[in-house]
């Protein structure tokens, strides 16, 4: 698992394949990537992007400050904004399972004997200033922990299949937030601001990376939640709208981004694609002006968007092909039409769009919010996700994808270790537990801890903002030196916090 | 100049961020040296000493200090210090948090945002050791720190905090932006009136009637007419860059041009006929004086006033609520520039329309309410159970929308710390946001809270409710009658032993007959039904007075939980008060009708150009200022500092009418120019200096639109919701903030929940496949197909008729061939493609390809660049 400084792999930042390709990206697997993307070069995204310059919405990278090759910053336009890494990254890309409405620390990767010990007891430590709703007493949990693998980690029984994998894992026990409510701490750990319209972290590494396949987003999310903040989650707020993430509705069987679905068969389709190009270069020629003037660009660039389109149809709708896999890695993910088969078709297409360089994939799995019937509840969306999510580990370990794919789970908060009823948690944003798996970062490693009753973020406290930045940091990004001009000021990801979590590094 | 020194600071601070480590590497070894002996030159310790604000200390010089206590800060407490605190409370921190630095002596004595750190000899009432102790603020962030560390703090401080440190590092004091610079900045200087100097003689241009659309001399056979003052100074700065005007374009592009431009639709053929049926020389005006008139206007240039104050329909933030009221806002817009309300009453309207003199009629009393929607509209986090949080949140998302969209600065910035770049203090920001906290915009603090909306009364609705209220007090007089008459009857049968106490109510557990209970029950479910039915009064999201008007303190660092002592008056920016004065509120007044006089006053420095630079950029593409929310020091200057001056003032002369903008505008030389022109391609590629108009990409509302009404689908009616409606104008479509359409997105209308200084215009492949699959596109064009197959005899006429529809233009022959040539091969692929002939040989419907072959061909003729690029 440790990270070697590689070349080549520096140099694939925007997965341009006209570069030397590093030898583990060139497995079979993947070649039909470079396929793909063979006769593009030359065509960045940015190319497109830019064809008709705006002033005054993208203001210039802040004037007081400037060179821009100090600041890492790229002028010129390639498909990131970033024209060298910050540092050496670790990872290339990002796969996100998200676990919607708060799961319980406490009843799954944070063991609380003290909670059993106490049970039905007041807490004997203050409780926050603001709480979401009162809580009672201390409520020992309903499930049994057990150690698992050879570094011993606690894991209740809710999650077994994930346990088996805890070796890999990095946890992270002492991460807090600063929002008490679902839409204000979605909004946190997505935009890192639960006060203003930021953009989301897969806009930012995307705006930071750009894409590594020109023929798919750099920013997909599986099955987001339309509440809670919604779009703002994975919306690019003022970044450029292409790093704005595209969703994709359901996940399960049916996958379906907006417009992707050809109206007209693919022959019909490119004597269109033809004939719209021809009358535009007849449209403009007639404008008689120097063949190397800006329309000409304009409309190349426009043709280009279109041919870029029309591989996007085929190339994306391919990635939706799950039944391309085979039975026995559809078994591993749990398809098999019972209670884990959705999750699972969203986590084997996340893995599939992780695997075809998709910069940043988010899967989203609701509603752990118990706030009464806990241990029914919180049993059956486990059941339903801890398949899923051993069987990807497992597929993404045997594909090579942890040698440069991050993957992270978590939820926007915990809950509390005190009761609601006599079977619910409240939300707890000032203790809670993600685990990380993937390269540069040590596995079976626990970092950080709550307090003896998991209420408080006690020892190495984590807060979102450093999570960000270690992100950042594993992508080869400086969370501080990612910026964007907009409104009169710089704005990032950290906004003015954020420390890289350096303990967590292999 | 202002801008070299804030280059100055923020090298500064960058040569401070490289040598972090090695200063803490120096202080680190800086600090063992000294553990074993001081080396402080006596001058230097003298000096510091006499400039330390609290004495309580009595040190002498070094000699003095006690020796065993030096060593105890030494090894002690200095690397704690350096260890845990320095990363961001000293002169190396990247950012220093909280204005407090421990690496100096007086750092710790002065303190920073929340006052002195120490108070030596008394643990207990030192903020440091409270905020080790996790009691207060909770230092370092990351972790409590032992209980042995915390006890050395502890100790040192009960024995005097001796520090034997020196502040020879100094940390800069100096105000973040020069005040010369700013009080001479461009932008906050008052209008300029100019006397022009005409290049022609026999042109007075300083004459009124240059203000009005000027008259063509008839011997003049194009659209050209002669300049009018915008002209005069176009013309003059492109004289002194070396450059000559461009040609005007012709009179069919000037059509398409203007018609999208002022209502955002394409010319129909019937307009087309008309202009080109106008005398040539008069036919331009008309044009615009038609399209002026045009109720579209109002729905095209709402939408640009709406990106402004972030326009939505839904909540959007934490709980996605929809805002059922919002649109009546939106119509209020619409109305408003329709009938051309003055600019400086519609921003009045908008900040403070609920405290102007109420009008005797309702309707206008109404629209006065509506208008202050412009508080209301934005995201709020409904959810925040530190409804204090939440409240100052919302003030603050008023403040940014407020100062970027009337003033051009970026007034929030200041929420944290002075502005950095801006002549603008916190306590600036807390004077408006006092204005605000005046203000209600929440109608509760429930759970999730609720905005405020105030019900329009009318005179209708008031009558409608009195007759409603005359039917239920019958059907409640019917009730009693009822009641009396049963209890009677029961008291005759002996039934009842006395008669009820009222007798108008049922008696509980009464001995009533089924008949009767059904009766009774009937009655009841009447006049309930009948309440319920009470016509309610319209809603409209709106402001109105605060029952506390608050002067608010300084939240230090913008923490609402720690306040400053002292309260800021409610006002504006002190900078700007230089201009024109601001008066002191009285107690019992929020101030917003004084903000709405001061900011419409006409001397005011700032509407006026900021309002010109955005009309001049929605009709150009581009402003004169080139960050047309930003007019601040770091803002852009304009590009025609004194077209801009004075196209401001002769705005505010002419009773601030935007028609009358709108008008000067694009009857203007330089508006009609082609945009196809390369001259200047390699020195001007911005078109900066205006030597050509510039080609514009349509926004997502007018794309639609068009599509819309190319196939004569576009329900144009205005207002809200109709029965039976067709495609409405975009404008009406509903814009949910949590879950936008994602043909908003894919056309750069990305967020609905701030304030959009300008639309970005991309080329993005999503473009390409809304295209290529949207049914919006592919109904289109099978609409417009079938009509035009209707009415073409062959294939020649349906191209020709699908030019004159898609692109407003005839095909050249060139094109009609590619066209040709198109559908021939669409029809031979369709054939190949379908089911082989069947063998009885039986025809195959040739027709059915044509048709096919057509609607492919219009698809493809929306999917050109020409369809949504407009010369």
């Amino acid at each position: 698992m440790q990270y070697k400084h590689d070349e080549n792999l520096m140099q694939s930042i925007h997965g341009n394949t006209a570069q030397p390709i590093n030898s583990r990206c060139v497995s079979p697997r993947r070649s039909w990537m470079r396929n793909v993307a063979r006769g593009l070069s030359g065509i960045a995204l940015a190319d497109l992007i830019a064809a008709h310059p705006v002033s005054g919405w993208a203001e210039p990278p802040s004037q007081g400050n400037q060179n821009p090759a100090e600041l890492g910053l790229d002028t010129s336009g390639t498909s990131g904004t970033l024209q060298n890494f910050h540092f050496p990254p670790r990872v290339k890309r990002v796969l996100f399972v998200f676990m919607h409405g708060g799961p319980s620390h406490v009843d799954t990767f944070d063991y609380k004997p003290e909670l059993t010990r106490l049970h039905g007891q007041p807490l004997p430590i203050p409780k926050p200033r603001v709480q979401f709703s009162p809580t009672g007493n201390l409520l020992k949990s309903p499930w049994e922990f057990k150690q698992y693998g050879e570094t011993g980690t606690w894991v209740s029984d809710l999650f077994p299949n994930v346990a088996k994998h805890v070796d890999r894992l990095t946890f992270i026990k002492s991460l807090h937030g600063s929002n008490e409510a679902h839409g204000g701490a979605l909004l946190k750990i997505h935009t890192g601001s639960d006060t203003f319209v930021r953009p989301s972290m897969g806009a930012w590494v995307s705006y930071g990376l750009g894409s590594e396949n020109a023929n798919l987003p750099s920013f997909v999310t599986i099955n987001p939640t339309l509440g809670h903040g919604g779009v703002r989650n994975f919306g690019s707020a003022f970044l450029p709208p292409i790093h704005q993430g595209t969703r994709i509705a359901g996940g399960g069987k049916e996958s379906k981004i907006e417009n992707l679905t050809p109206k007209y068969s693919s022959r019909l389709q490119r004597l269109q694609l033809d004939m719209s190009r021809d009358l535009d270069r007849l449209h403009y020629e007639s404008a008689q002006l120097s063949p190397a003037n800006a329309i000409d660009v304009a409309v190349q660039a426009r043709q280009e968007s279109f041919e870029l389109a029309y591989r996007m149809q085929s190339e994306a709708l391919e990635r939706f092909r799950i039944d391309d896999e085979t039975a026995e890695t559809q078994a591993l993910y749990g398809i098999d039409g019972g209670p884990t088969d959705t999750f699972g078709r969203q986590c084997l297409l996340a893995r599939r769009l992780s695997e075809a360089g998709v910069r940043f994939v988010q899967v989203s799995h609701a509603y752990w919010d118990q706030h009464s019937e806990l241990k029914e509840k919180h049993t059956e969306l486990a059941t339903q996700v801890d398949k899923p999510i051993a069987g990807l580990i497992e597929d993404m370990n045997r594909r090579g994808l942890f040698e440069d794919t991050l993957l992270i789970w978590g939820g926007e908060f915990g809950r509390t270790p005190t009761a609601q009823g006599d079977n619910g948690r409240d939300h707890n944003p000032h203790a809670f537990t993600w685990w990380m798996c993937g390269p540069g970062i040590k596995p079976g490693f626990s970092y950080g801890a709550s307090d003896d009753f998991g209420f408080y973020a006690a020892q190495d406290k984590v807060h979102v903002h450093d999570l960000h930045a270690t992100l950042l940091h594993l992508l080869g990004i400086d969370h501080e030196r990612l910026t964007y001009r907009y409104g009169g000021r710089d704005f990032r990801l950290t906004d003015i916090h954020g420390q890289v979590i350096k303990e967590l590094f292999a | 100049m202002e801008w070299q020194n804030v280059k100055r600071n923020e090298c500064q601070r960058r040569r401070r961020r490289n040598s972090f480590q090695r200063g803490i590497r120096f202080a680190t070894s800086f600090a063992m040296r000294l553990s074993t002996q001081l080396i402080i030159p006596a001058a230097a310790l003298s000096s510091f000493t006499t400039s330390l604000p609290n004495r309580s200390l009595g040190q002498g010089p070094e000699e003095q200090l006690p020796q065993a206590q030096v060593e105890f800060f030494e090894s002690r407490i200095r690397p704690v210090l350096i260890e845990h605190c320095y990363e961001c409370h000293s002169a190396d921190s990247k950012i220093v948090q909280a204005n407090l630095f421990v690496d100096t002596k007086s750092g710790l004595l002065h303190g920073g945002d929340s006052g002195p750190s120490l108070v030596p000899n008394q643990p207990d009432q030192s903020l440091l050791l409270k905020a080790l102790l996790y009691e207060d603020s909770q230092m370092p962030p990351k972790g409590k720190l032992s209980d042995e560390i915390i006890n050395d703090f502890r100790k040192w401080i009960a024995d005097g905090a001796i520090d034997p440190r020196t502040d020879t590092a100094t940390r800069p004091e100096k105000p973040w932006v020069d005040p010369a610079a700013a009080a001479s900045h461009w932008a906050f200087q008052p209008l300029k009136p100019l006397q022009l100097v005409s290049p022609n003689p026999s042109s007075d241009l300083n004459s009124p009637t240059s203000s009005q659309p000027n008259k063509l001399p008839t011997n003049q056979p194009t659209v050209a007419s002669s300049p009018n003052r915008i002209d005069f100074f176009v013309e003059e700065t492109l004289q002194k860059k070396g450059m000559l005007p461009g040609e005007q374009a012709d009179a069919m592009v000037l059509l398409r041009r203007l018609t999208f431009d002022l209502i955002g639709l394409p010319p129909t053929l019937e307009e087309a006929e008309r202009y080109l049926n106008d005398p040539p020389e008069l036919r331009y005006e008309l044009l615009v004086d038609r399209l002026l008139s045009s109720p579209q206007y109002g729905v095209r240039w709402a939408r640009h006033w709406l990106d402004s104050v972030r326009y939505a329909n839904s909540n959007g933030a934490d709980e996605n609520h929809d805002m059922p009221n919002a649109w009546r806002y939106r119509d209020w817009v619409v109305d408003a520039l329709n009938d051309d309300l003055p600019f400086d009453a519609f921003v009045r309207h908008q900040i403070a329309g609920d405290l102007l003199p109420p009008p005797e009629d309702e309707v206008q009393r109404n629209r006065l309410i509506t208008a202050t929607g412009f508080w209301v509209l934005g995201p709020k986090m409904l959810a925040e159970q530190d409804k204090a949080k939440m409240q100052i949140d919302i003030v603050d998302e008023q403040i940014d929308t407020f100062s970027r969209t009337m003033l051009g600065v970026t007034l929030s910035c200041a929420r944290c710390h002075d502005h950095k770049f801006d002549p603008f203090t916190q306590k600036d920001y807390f004077a408006l946001a006092g204005v605000l906290m005046s203000t209600r915009t929440m109608a509760d603090q429930a759970f999730v809270s609720n905005w405020m909306e105030r019900e329009l009364p009318t005179k209708a609705r008031h009558e409608e409710r009195a007759s409603h209220q005359t039917k239920i007090d019958e059907a409640t007089q019917t009730r009693h009658l009822l009641l009396m008459k049963i209890h009677q009857e029961l008291l005759d049968q002996g039934k009842l032993p006395q008669p009820s106490e009222n007798n108008k109510e049922p008696i509980k557990d009464g001995p009533y007959t089924e008949e009767m209970k059904k009766q009774i029950e009937d009655s009841q479910k009447h006049l309930e039904s009948l309440q319920k039915g009470m016509p309610a009064f319209d809603r409209a999201m709106a402001v109105e007075e605060a029952k506390e008007k608050v002067d608010m303190p300084v939240h230090l660092r913008g923490n609402h939980l720690k306040a400053s002592e002292e309260r800021v008056p409610r006002g504006v920016p002190k900078i700007l008060v230089n201009a024109i004065e601001f008066p002191t509120i009285p107690p019992d007044q929020s101030g917003r009708m004084q903000l709405a006089d001061w900011l419409t006053n006409p001397q005011h420095p700032l509407l006026a150009r900021v309002m010109v630079n955005r009309i001049w950029m929605w009709h150009f593409g581009q402003p004169l200022v080139s960050t047309p929310s930003n007019f601040g020091l770091k803002g852009q200057t304009p590009s025609h500092p004194e077209l801009l001056d004075d196209l401001a003032i002769r705005w505010i002369e002419q009773g601030w009418s935007l028609k009358w903008l709108h008008r000067e505008i694009v009857t203007s030389n330089a508006y009609r120019r082609t945009s196809r022109d390369a001259r200047y391609e390699e020195s001007d590629p911005e078109n900066r200096w205006l030597w050509k108009q510039n080609e514009r990409r349509l926004e997502m509302e007018p794309i639609r639109d068009s599509l819309l009404a190319c196939s004569s689908r576009l329900d144009t009616r205005l207002g809200p919701p109709l029965q039976g409606e067709g495609p409405r104008r975009s404008i009406y479509l509903n814009i949910n903030r949590a879950a936008l359409d994602d043909l908003f997105s894919v056309f750069d209308y990305v967020d609905p929940a701030s304030h959009i200084e300008q639309r970005p215009v991309t080329t993005v492949p999503s473009q390409a496949l809304f295209f290529l699959n949207n049914p919006i596109v592919s109904t289109a064009s099978e609409t417009l197909g079938e009509q035009i197959a209707k009415n073409s005899q062959d294939d020649r006429e349906s191209i020709d008729q699908a030019f004159r529809k898609v692109l407003g233009r005839a095909p050249s022959s060139r094109e009609i061939d590619r066209s040709l040539s198109f559908l021939q091969l669409c029809i031979d692929t369709l054939a190949e493609q379908s089911q082989p002939t069947p063998p009885s040989g039986a025809p195959v419907d040739k027709q059915q390809y044509r048709t096919a072959a057509l609607n492919a061909f219009i698809h493809g003729l929306f999917s050109t660049r020409e369809f949504i690029w407009i010369e």
